[in-house]
């Protein structure tokens, strides 16, 4: 089996019998959609199993995948409907309303701080400042490094693009000051 | 939404920003930043995590019990839903047709199977195509033929099926012979 083959082809190969071809998908896939829910999850537990169960679920509905989606963002919706229940069991506020104003950010300065750090340095501050912002942000931000694009994102988080694009904005914005802050730390 | 906010949304969206944001960007260090933050976090390396093994072989063990396709849900819903519910619509317009015809309201014409006397005593069942015509009285004796059909359409209008009617009919002509 070509490692080649597009997602479809090999969801296709899959239900005709080619185990094979499931574990080319899987192969592509399982890293990124650990580290999303693991993001997601803050490194929970959970996420082991939710990841399983993302797959088991992906699975049983391969039948009605219809290729004009990505794969990614498909499997992405299934991992973030399995993480809102997860959450909505843990009874956590997913909801975390942008407030009045924080989208108008003010234009300002000497927020270049993490411009003066190494890549390493940039990247493990990035990677703390994604874990402390609020679920939606995060999911964005993750979302978005894994290639999925604002339309995507917002199907998957179920709300309009102009919302996605906001919390992304805000995101960026808190990212920033984080990164100021982890430098003067 | 002002400018430096609706400058930043055009950025993350990767659109083409319009003369007056260009502007904007170049006067904003704020968007400047957001820009520049963003090109460096695309980037950054593919987030990717070690996954465990034990989910890996948990996962390919599950994949390897064939995925078994709700076949029959999908012949029931793509198949024989429609058939079922055209079978009725059909089933429907042929039961109001019959019934518009008996009732004279229809203008095609229609084979009605009744008792015909003829000369000899020996009863016949033919099939007669009768042409819907109005009934109207302009000469005071009828003939045998209209006398069944008006008698038809009395008995006609107040059953519920095609069938129902004809039985009736026939029914009649037994008596009146």
């Amino acid at each position: 089996m070509s490692e080649e083959l597009a997602d479809g082809e090999l969801i296709r190969a899959y239900l005709a019998g080619n185990a094979e071809s499931f574990e080319i998908l899987y192969n592509r896939y399982r890293k990124p959609l650990y580290a999303f829910l693991n993001r997601l999850l803050e490194n929970s537990p959970a996420a082991d199993d939710l990841f399983q169960q993302t797959w088991l679920k992906a699975i049983r509905n391969f039948p009605s995948y219809e290729n004009k989606q990505k794969f990614f963002a498909w499997l992405s919706m299934i991992a973030h409907n399995l993480a809102m229940d997860h959450f909505r069991h843990q009874k956590r506020t997913a909801e975390q309303p942008l407030e009045e104003g924080i989208l108008n950010s003010q234009c300002g300065e000497g927020q270049e701080a993490w411009s003066q750090m190494n890549d390493e340095e940039f990247e493990e501050a990035f990677e703390q400042a994604v874990a402390g912002l609020p679920d939606e942000q995060k999911e964005v931000v993750i979302l978005r490094r894994n290639g999925l694009s604002f339309k995507e994102i917002a199907e998957i988080q179920k709300c309009p693009l102009n919302t996605a694009l906001g919390r992304m904005n805000y995101a960026l914005k808190t990212l920033r000051n984080s990164l100021r802050a982890w430098r003067d730390s | 939404m002002n400018i430096c906010e609706q400058t930043k949304i055009r950025m993350l969206e990767g659109a083409a920003l319009s003369v007056e944001e260009q502007k904007h960007l170049e006067t904003c260090p704020d968007c400047r930043s957001l820009a520049a933050f963003a090109k460096r976090m695309e980037q950054l390396p593919a987030m990717e995590k070690e996954v465990p093994a034990y989910l890996d072989e948990a996962v390919l063990k599950a994949a390897s019990v064939p995925v078994s396709k709700p076949r029959w849900k999908m012949v029931l819903w793509k198949v024989a839903v429609p058939v079922a519910a055209t079978f009725a619509f059909v089933s429907g317009l042929l039961f109001y047709q019959s019934n518009d015809d008996i009732s004279g309201q229809s203008v095609s014409p229609v084979k009605v199977p009744v008792a015909v006397k003829k000369k000899t005593p020996v009863q016949t069942v033919a099939s007669v195509e009768v042409k819907k015509e109005p009934v109207i009285n302009k000469e005071p004796v009828k003939t045998f033929d209209e006398q069944i059909f008006e008698l038809a359409e009395d008995v006609g209008s107040g059953m519920t099926s095609f069938s129902e009617t004809m039985d009736s009919v026939s029914e009649t002509m037994d008596m009146m012979i």
